[in-house]
């Protein structure tokens, strides 16, 4: 509720400075460095157990609307069967593509890539390597010269560092903040 | 297939939002909703069925806000038990357009009323609901308004005694808006 809460209301407060905005360059390369958390994931199911915060960066190129792009994020996963403990989770590695529109108000994104596990689990090992999809539906965009400032209220992140009858599927609703320096 | 069917309504409301941005839609307007949680239920992999909620709006715009009542019928499908558990939510909406009129957002909050019965609540009982549709795209079509909400957020309590009824989904909403 207090994350609806506060989504909401920075929603409103960011929305107002979209007045502001301006509209991107024709083209231009790009690094971004972005925070993401998903606190209310696992809710459906009403448990905590797949709080996770995650940091990471991305380098692309941008041409008029489209983008593309390699991001690198680190998803740690909390834990909470025992003790609450920050794992170290898993390390996405992805090439994605990103569409911005409305006069650069909006961006939408998809990357597709592999996780990998960074620490031992009962079932697998540190360094197990599978699927990674993380797709951004509608997320706000404002520009202020080469700097930009994106959040995606919600989107979809799927980890899947292992296959097979013990397979790990991590699939979460994250919020995000993105900064952007661009050319 | 849930998530791919999810993906492509996704990629088609993105390939669509610009194309025609919704007129000037302040004053009263008349709206249906319907809402599907694909995936909600997909966290560890389980094959329950989500919700289906569909209902309508009546309310009145300003140039940027609006307010709005807002009434709907949201099942909970269980394949389970082969079953389809119920609940009527009744309650006040308030949305926010930005990026010129072309995205909205909007937070409703009110009462969740059971027209089922369990062991432990009988139909009737009444508890909240509160809906967050943090962002969704609007555009033109067949001369009045569409908006598609990617991801939106709905907790229903409609038994807040004892042990709560509580169901919290993500879904994704299509609506359709007259200006009246």
């Amino acid at each position: 509720m207090r994350y609806a809460l506060f989504m909401a209301v920075f929603s409103c407060f960011l929305t107002v400075g979209s007045a502001h905005a301006e509209d991107p360059k024709d083209s231009s390369r790009f690094f971004q460095a972005e925070a993401g958390v998903s606190v209310l994931t696992d809710s459906p199911r009403s448990s905590n157990l797949a709080t996770s915060i995650s940091t990471g960066g991305r380098i692309g190129f941008r041409m008029d609307r489209w983008d593309v792009f390699l991001q690198l994020i680190n998803s740690r996963w909390i834990t909470s069967e025992t003790e609450v403990e920050i794992t170290p989770g898993v390390m996405v590695f992805a090439l994605g593509s990103g569409y911005t529109y409305l006069g650069g108000h909006a961006r939408s994104s998809l990357a597709v890539g592999t996780s990998t596990l960074l620490f031992d689990t009962v079932f697998h090992n540190t360094g197990q390597t599978g699927f990674a999809l993380d797709l951004r539906p509608l997320g706000w965009r404002w520009n202020w010269d080469v700097l930009a400032l994106e959040f995606h209220p919600l989107h979809l992140n799927l980890a899947m560092p292992a296959f097979g009858p013990n397979a790990l599927v991590r699939l979460q609703y994250q919020t995000s903040l993105v900064f952007e320096v661009g050319d | 297939m849930r998530t791919w069917i999810f993906v492509t309504i996704l990629s088609l409301a993105s390939a669509t939002a610009h194309a025609s941005p919704p007129k000037d839609t302040s004053g009263a307007f008349v709206r249906s909703n319907i809402g599907l949680s694909f995936i909600s239920e997909r966290i560890y992999g389980q094959q329950r069925w989500g919700t289906i909620g569909y209902g309508a709006q009546l309310g009145v715009r300003g140039e940027v806000f609006d307010a709005s009542l807002l009434a709907e019928h949201s099942l909970w499908p269980n394949s389970i038990e082969a079953s389809f558990p119920n609940v009527f939510n009744l309650g006040l909406a308030v949305g926010f357009l930005s990026a010129e009129s072309e995205l909205r957002s909007s937070l409703a909050a009110g009462i969740s009323v059971m027209l089922f019965s369990t062991v432990l609540e009988s139909r009737g009982t009444t508890g909240i609901f509160t809906d967050f549709n943090p962002i969704a795209w609007r555009f033109e079509v067949w001369g009045h308004t569409a908006e598609i909400a990617p991801l939106a957020f709905q907790l229903m309590i409609p038994s807040l005694d004892g042990i709560p009824l509580v169901r919290i989904v993500y879904r994704t909403m299509l609506s359709y808006e007259w200006s009246l």
